[in-house]
């Protein structure tokens, strides 16, 4: 049951660019619904570094969904992250905790150097939306993939621009 | 609130927080993307006492440790195993 989504984006950067930035991607312009972020347990596993992470974000809800969803305006996320730099992969999973019965998040992405171009990386995203709320599911389920769908894009975009400050564009010369 | 870097949950972990996350970050990029995968992590003890910090804050706003603490493979994320290879590489 539950709806999947997937969808890949691509960064005009190398893996090793992105893995120095991947801990600083916000806050940035297109998360401002991010509100705090915590390391809760870290550890090297074998050549992986293994993390495991809170952060609490803005419940963003349709107009519709405020009647069934009557508590806080905040949404924990585990975020669960292991770097490989040996095989150049980021895989993170994340899921939203509580608030699971009205809909439960689980994403995965993998970010890995694109097989074509070693200067850039992309990001395998995927996603498990589902809704056990008796009567809702459907609606539930439908807005969550909706809302799933703009914030890969904004997600995108937030990283972009870090990396973007981090590591400026080359003006091209000559 | 410095909008530059993140808050911690709690506005008093911050300093914890961000002393902590400028160490490691110098240790993850000059270290562990080098490969040096044998070196401790530096910074322990700093994450001891941000972590202790957090762990207090989550209590103090009835967050229950178990939830948070579960690994993907025992929540719905086991879903990524099962989905008859829908997930792609790994």
């Amino acid at each position: 049951m539950g709806k999947y989504y997937e969808t890949t984006s691509t960064f005009n950067y190398a893996w090793d660019q992105l893995a120095k930035a991947f801990w600083n991607r916000y806050p940035n312009p297109y998360s401002t619904h991010v509100l705090s972020e915590d390391t809760l347990f870290r550890e090297v596993r074998g050549s992986q570094l293994y993390s495991r992470r809170l952060l609490t974000k803005t419940n963003r809800m349709p107009k519709w969904g405020e009647g069934i969803v009557r508590s806080s305006h905040q949404v924990s996320i585990v975020e669960e992250s292991y770097v490989n730099p040996k095989d150049k992969i980021i895989t993170t999973y994340t899921r939203n905790i509580g608030f699971t019965r009205i809909m439960s998040v689980v994403e995965k992405v993998i970010y890995s150097p694109d097989p074509n171009n070693p200067g850039q990386t992309i990001a395998y995203r995927s996603a498990w939306i589902d809704s056990n709320m008796y009567g809702f599911r459907r609606p539930i389920e439908s807005f969550g993939i909706e809302r799933f769908r703009k914030n890969c894009g904004q997600a995108a975009l937030g990283f972009n621009y870090v990396l973007n400050s981090i590591y400026p564009p080359k003006v091209a010369t000559g | 609130h410095n909008p530059k870097v993140m808050d911690s949950l709690d506005k008093k972990c911050n300093d914890l927080k961000h002393a902590y996350d400028s160490c490691f970050n110098s240790w993850f990029s000059e270290k562990f993307l080098k490969g040096n995968y044998k070196e401790a992590i530096p910074c322990e003890s700093i994450l001891k006492m941000y972590s202790d910090c957090v762990k207090e804050a989550m209590k103090a706003r009835n967050m229950d440790p178990v939830l948070y603490a579960k690994h993907w493979e025992e929540s719905p994320m086991r879903k990524f195993t099962d989905n008859g290879g829908k997930n792609g590489t790994t």
